[in-house]
């Protein structure tokens, strides 16, 4: 194994086991929970066995194995930065619905300080 | 018989978004409430005592707790009016560029039950002190949303505007920030509502070109504006 194998599975060795306390812990939906352990066991494969990587890259047409990943990870990025952002302006227009329920319900008149409730 | 919602001036409602307008709101302020009896001031989110100036005027004063942007200041606004039975609903912006003066004359063509909204514009009307690059940017928006919202209109971010009661109930800003006035063009469209243009006076001054929207900031509106017709 070359120097950046041993970093890299000792990395993903820590995280996984992370990941594993977590879900013990019952801090995590068990399901995501091994979501995240599939992802983390395919980066360590990919990493184990780069020539798998690179087979797998002429099986789709693609010259070289980074190149798989490369594309992969332009594509899982596009597709996470649309989800939340989407996430991010429906989680806005809440707050806005609660600022605003707020502001009509202790709306006050000037001059005379009354609330609606008072009116 | 005439609808008293549309000839009785106390169907009229004037809904004034404000941030951190402390200097400017009272001025603002004066000329409307000694021409209409429901105006009502968003204070959104400021951090200067706005709410506090303007709560020495008779207007309502509703507060949003943090800072949300003038098109939800607007819809706010708009909530509130439609709830106290308003029967036209006119914007107007709090830094003192529009002249209440045109009130009136910009909920005519809704009296007369020519339009469902009428939307200000400073290209037919006039415009003082107006910088020369502020009108290249404000003709550049003009043709952005006559390309993506297929209106013809002669002003786009006017904030200047009047809306009939049914209009208000129609219409649903979902555009936080600045990209609203797009949105309600989009959705004038959309929902096939008649709209005609009014001209209106914008007067621009030192103060007020600082809080306006700076020309680089188009851009950002533009990118919110087709972002958020991504996202319903």
């Amino acid at each position: 194994m070359t120097p950046f194998q041993w970093i890299a599975i000792t990395f993903i060795i820590g995280a996984a086991g992370y990941e594993l306390v977590i879900i013990r812990q019952q801090r995590s939906v068990r399901l995501f929970g091994l979501f995240r352990g599939v992802i983390w066991f395919a980066a360590a494969l990919a990493i184990l066995f780069p020539n798998q990587i690179g087979r797998l890259a002429s099986l789709v047409g693609i010259g070289r194995g980074a190149d798989v990943i490369l594309y992969s990870f332009v594509l899982v990025f596009l597709a996470t930065t649309f989800y939340f952002y989407s996430r991010y302006l429906r989680l806005q227009r809440q707050i806005t619905d609660v600022v605003r329920y707020m502001a009509i319900q202790e709306a006050t008149r000037g001059t005379e300080e009354q609330t609606l409730e008072e009116v | 018989m005439p609808d008293a919602r549309l000839t009785d001036d106390s169907a009229i409602w004037i809904i004034v978004p404000a941030y951190n307008e402390a200097a400017r709101i009272d001025q603002t302020l004066a000329p409307l409430c000694r021409a209409f009896s429901n105006v009502v001031v968003i204070d959104d989110g400021s951090t200067d005592a706005t709410a506090e100036i303007a709560a020495r005027s008779p207007v309502w004063v509703l507060r949003h707790l943090i800072n949300s942007g003038q098109g939800a200041a607007l819809q706010t606004g708009i909530d509130f009016a439609l709830r106290q039975g308003a029967g036209i609903i006119v914007t107007f912006d709090a830094d003192g560029q529009h002249d209440a003066g045109d009130v009136l004359r910009l909920v005519e063509p809704i009296r007369r039950r020519e339009a469902d909204i009428a939307l200000g514009s400073r290209f037919l009307g006039k415009t003082i002190d107006m910088p020369w690059t502020r009108r290249v940017m404000l003709k550049g928006a003009v043709w952005f949303t006559r390309f993506f919202s297929q209106i013809a209109v002669t002003d786009t971010h006017n904030g200047f505007r009047a809306l009939s009661r049914k209009a208000a109930e129609t219409i649903r800003i979902t555009q936080n920030r600045m990209a609203h006035a797009s949105e309600i063009l989009d959705q004038i469209r959309e929902n096939q509502l008649q709209f005609c243009e009014v001209p209106v006076t914008i007067r621009y001054n030192v103060a007020t070109l600082e809080k306006g929207q700076s020309n680089s900031a188009a851009m950002k509106i533009a990118a919110q504006f087709l972002l958020g017709r991504l996202v319903r």
